[in-house]
């Protein structure tokens, strides 16, 4: 092969999936943002005029505080998954190469159940008669039954179930890539099983958590199904409203506009955490001497 | 500070991988573990260290029995065999890690830090990251990581092994001159014995999880006691055969081909009627002997070969195969098919129970 | 027109690669149908009614499964001037959704000959559509849950206010057919009407403290109820006959005034099988897919000579109840559905 042909060669490689992507992806995106500018009446989209009234209908405040609740509940269930994944990916991490396979496929396994049939599965746990109250009734914990669905709690608990494994999988790939060695020379060097987990272990996984983190919030943004059965009406998030809008209104114009603000306010903030980890790597060791 | 191992036990599995090793190294001490690959060697480090726990036995720095001490609370630090640098941070930081986790004052550390680099001849890389620096620099960064703590003994594990010839060389000598002149009891693992020679005080011969032999290097390779230690320092001429008598620090040792060689002993050497090796250096095979070379061959030269400083001669004595390292005269060596005479002292010859 | 040019092209794209194959072969021969993934799929495809319909007209019949009424049209729409489909099926609002962006061609009477038979209610914007049967909508409470507190049966929509019944309930959102004809219904009951629906969401607000759920599917509906989570739900009629039967003790009975959700069938304008898409719609309405639809899923036919029997003939309107139907004020509907919608999220959805 020559130079010439081995240099062009990645470009060509990439080809089929740039098609795809361009076919798929970015002509409906495309096409997303212009809806968004046209007007609307029950005739459909009105082509002809160009508006910012979907947009300016976003900022009022039921619409930007359904986008403020699907943000907090979002940020909420990545805090609360990571501070559970850790210790679990940790643990897996250093169990056996059988073992490890098996526990994760154990923590795989709500991905492949159906969305919604893990919904109705919620819904029996944590319903007014469901196993939990039934539990905590029996044990005289409470009278009046605990409130764990048709609210946030419920949304929250069937997405950190559902969208688990998206932050244990890379942050329990970083952790078992980690060479032991490092972990060895920091004890060598004086360092107690706290401070290497500080200073070598958690540095070191960070950006694995951090993607992970990031594909669960975008994942937590999208979901629908689960906000929808577990939350009800009640818990309004941007997927459920969007789904309506452009489903049950036919209002692509506002359907586009929320589709954009979703999409730019979650690259917003996938940009800022990443400009966070990096700028937190440095000088990790000598600052904390002060 | 003196480093003490009390008859050290530790198995994986069914490898024995620390046989009952008992070994005692000096105050500022330069002492090496030597062996094949696979002896040990790194295992009996890493016992030091506190990362293995031993099944049985002690460790004993300075007189106090640390076998049970944790990891971080021992005054040793090891240089790993592939140096385990923290990526994460810069060569600065790496360096500082332990005066950091020994609480050192802020203004302190970077004194030290900067000493530090400077003696492993680092100083202005200290904000690269490990990444950003050559194999050799790397070595260097995790030789002053070690140092900088001003430990009790410094464990060195193959820390040249992945180094080219020439930088290894280098390192060699600028390792044993920074170790001379902080004076700190050293510990160095090798399989290479020109690496172990060139920079210890005291060499422990390592095989199959054992100690074989522990001596200076001259005491290694001019008085191999074992089989092992004798072929592993370096090249042998060998006759096998049996002790017919041992008298006035001398053995004979009569081979199955009815020749007679003898070599000089001490008192724990196989008695008459053991099977044993008479052994000789090539470099002290001489041709056309002196008369106080006392064993003496006759011989047919097989090849010869110039190596710059000696001559490699192959010959033959009957049945059995001579190497001989000679000095480069003026005068040109023998051609192949020659008629010789080699010899060597008894006093140059060892004897070694047979394998 | 050319609004719709870069979608229905991707479409198309995507329609070809899929049907590429068959395409050849079947030229001219395969009518599509956009309807629902359910029962509508188990009848055509598990209980051989697309072979039925093949033998009986030479056409291959192929469903184009959706999840939803809303779901279909939005397909609908987005395929509109350029459609790969022949025949929509789905929910009467959502249908003259798609009539309101004239995606749907006028049924012709001498190619659909059925539509003779047809009651005169059936017939959807003059001709654009027909109604094939109707699910009424109707309540269905926890039989257990009642019995055990004493409480008495529910007979009237007026029911729904019992203070007793106060966090028991499940109402179907705004957003749901049977959610439109209910809020209707609440206006109407304190004074207002399609054109003045301000009482009926204020009825709307009174309840919603005491809402469960905002409930759209009637499988939803079935869990809440046997987890007791729940006791009175105002949903289809036939729905609560399905979730009786799949063990949970749910009682259904419709209440008068009796409101309609009708299904409706048409042809897509510029259809690419016009002669096919007649054959369809004319097949759907005959008396035995009726009847079957009838006797199976328990829905009431609009044709007028389909007789249901065994055992889901109890859930079929009869002749004198098909009169006593109220219809309602389609196009207002139409025009403040998006409306509606937004005032439900807003002021009801999220009440406690
Ligand atoms: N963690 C372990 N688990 C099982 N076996 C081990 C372990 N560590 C070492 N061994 C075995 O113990 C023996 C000694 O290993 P060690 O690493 O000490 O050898 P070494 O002398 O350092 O060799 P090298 O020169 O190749 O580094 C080997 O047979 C090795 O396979
Ligand atoms: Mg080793």
């Amino acid at each position: 092969m020559n130079a010439g042909a081995r240099r062009w060669l990645p470009f060509l490689l990439l080809l089929p999936l740039t098609a795809v992507l361009c076919v798929g992806f970015l002509l409906p995106l495309i096409q997303s943002v212009e809806n968004s500018f046209h007007g609307f009446s029950p005739r459909g989209i009105d082509r002809s005029t160009w508006t910012l009234a979907a947009y300016t209908k976003l900022f009022d405040p039921f619409y930007a505080g359904v986008f403020g609740r699907t943000l907090r509940i979002s940020l909420i269930i990545s805090a609360i998954t990571a501070v559970l994944a850790y210790p679990v990916a940790l643990y897996v991490a250093q169990l056996r190469g059988r073992a490890q396979a098996f526990l994760l496929l154990v923590y795989m396994s709500p991905w492949l159940i159906n969305v919604v049939v893990k919904a109705f599965g919620w819904t029996l746990l944590l319903g007014p008669r469901g196993t939990i109250n039934t539990i905590l009734r029996t044990l005289g914990l409470t009278d009046a039954p605990v409130p764990l669905m048709f609210n946030e709690t419920g949304v929250i608990i069937g997405l950190i179930h559902g969208h688990f494994i998206f932050v244990l999988l890379p942050l329990w790939a970083a952790l078992a890539g980690i060479d032991p060695n490092l972990r060895w020379a920091a004890g060598n060097l004086g360092a107690r099983p706290w401070e290497i987990f500080r200073r070598v272990t958690l540095p070191l996984s960070l950006p694995a958590l951090m993607a992970g983190v990031i594909i669960n919030f975008t994942m937590n943004m999208a979901a629908f199904a689960t906000p929808a059965l577990l939350g009800g009406t009640r818990v309004q998030v941007v997927s459920f409203l969007a789904y309506e809008v452009n489903l049950v209104d036919l209002n692509w114009p506002l359907g586009a506009a929320m589709s954009m603000v979703l999409l730019v306010a979650t690259l917003v903030l996938v940009v800022l955490s990443q400009r966070i980890v990096a700028s937190g790597r440095r000088r990790v060791m000598f600052e904390g001497a002060r | 500070m003196a480093l003490e191992l009390r008859d050290l036990r530790k198995r994986f599995g069914d490898v024995a991988a620390i046989d009952g090793v008992a070994l005692r190294i000096e105050d500022g001490e330069f002492f090496s573990l030597l062996g094949p690959s696979g002896c040990g060697k790194t295992t009996i480090l890493r016992t030091i260290a506190g990362i293995v726990t031993p099944d049985a036995g002690a460790v004993v720095l300075g007189g106090a029995d640390i076998t049970r001490r944790p990891l971080h609370a021992r005054d040793v630090t090891l240089v790993f065999q592939n140096y385990a640098l923290f990526p994460h941070l810069t060569v600065f930081d790496n360096v500082a890690f332990g005066l950091v986790m020994r609480r050192v004052a802020r203004a302190e550390i970077r004194t030290r830090v900067e000493e530090a680099l400077a003696l492993v001849r680092l100083a202005g890389l200290g904000q690269r990251y490990p990444a950003q620096v050559s194999g050799g620099q790397q070595q260097r960064v995790a030789l002053a990581r070690a140092l900088v703590v001003r430990p009790s003994v410094l464990l060195l594990d193959e820390p040249l092994s992945n180094l080219d010839a020439r930088l290894r060389d280098e390192m060699r000598g600028e390792l044993r001159e920074i170790q001379r002149r902080v004076g700190i009891t050293t510990i160095l693992v090798t399989h290479d014995i020109h690496e172990a020679f060139a920079m210890s005080d005291r060499i422990a011969v390592l095989d199959r999880g054992r100690v074989e032999q522990i001596g200076t290097p001259t005491e290694i390779y001019q008085r191999p006691r074992t089989r092992f230690v004798a072929t592993f320092s370096g090249q042998m001429n060998e006759f096998d055969g049996v002790v017919e008598a041992v008298a006035d620090g001398r053995a004979s040792v009569a081979t199955p081909a009815g020749r007679r060689v003898a070599a000089a002993v001490t008192d724990d050497a196989p008695g008459p009627g053991a099977r044993a090796s008479v052994m000789v250096r090539p470099e002290r095979v001489r041709l056309d002997p002196p008369a106080d070379a006392d064993q003496r061959l006759d011989a047919i030269v097989e090849s010869v070969t110039y190596l710059g400083g000696s001559i490699r001669m192959v010959a033959r004595a009957g049945g059995d195969r001579l190497l001989a390292d000679l000095p480069t005269g003026d005068a040109p060596p023998p051609a192949p098919g020659a008629r010789v005479v080699l010899g060597w002292r008894t006093a140059d010859a060892v004897l070694v129970a047979a394998g | 027109m050319r609004k719709d040019r870069i979608v229905s092209s991707l479409a198309a794209a995507a329609a070809l690669l899929a049907l590429a194959p068959s395409a050849a072969l079947a030229q001219g021969k395969e009518v599509h149908l956009l309807s629902w993934g359910g029962t509508i799929q188990t009848m055509l495809e598990k209980e051989g009614w697309a072979d039925r319909f093949k033998k009986e007209t030479g056409y291959t019949l192929t469903l184009v499964p959706k999840a939803t009424s809303s779901e279909i049209i939005a397909t609908a729409i987005a395929q509109k001037g350029k459609p790969q489909v022949d025949v929509v099926l789905c929910d009467m609002v959502a249908y003259l959704q798609g009539v309101e962006q004239g995606i749907f061609a006028t049924l012709d009477r001498a190619k659909v000959p059925n539509l003779a038979k047809m009651v005169d209610l059936a017939w959807v914007k003059d001709g654009k559509g027909v109604m094939t049967y109707v699910d009424v909508v109707g309540m269905m409470y926890q039989e257990d849950v009642f019995k055990r507190k004493g409480w008495a049966p529910p007979k009237s929509w007026a029911d729904i206010m019992r203070p007793e019944l106060k966090g028991q309930l499940l109402i179907p959102p705004v957003s749901n057919t049977y959610g439109v004809y209910f809020l209707i219904e609440l206006a109407r009951m304190n004074g207002g009407s399609e054109k003045n629906i301000d009482p009926g969401f204020e009825a709307l607000k009174k309840l919603a403290p005491g809402v469960v759920d905002w409930t759209t599917t009637f499988a939803k509906i079935g869990t809440l109820m046997q987890g007791e989570a729940a006791s009175l739900a105002v949903f289809g009629y036939t729905s609560g006959f399905e979730i009786r039967k799949r063990g949970t003790p749910v009682m259904p009975l419709v209440p008068v005034p009796t409101y309609m959700s009708p299904t409706v069938a048409g042809a897509m304008a510029g259809s690419p099988n016009p002669e096919g898409a007649s054959a369809l719609v004319n097949w759907l309405i005959s008396e035995p897919v009726l009847a079957y639809r009838g006797e199976r899923f328990g829905n009431t036919p609009m044709n007028r000579e389909v007789k249901v029997t065994g055992e889901n003939a109890e859930r079929v309107l009869t002749g004198d109840q098909l009169k006593t139907l109220v219809n309602v004020d389609y196009d207002t509907v139409l025009a403040k559905r998006a409306e509606w919608n937004d005032r439900f999220n807003r002021e009801i959805a999220t009440v406690r």
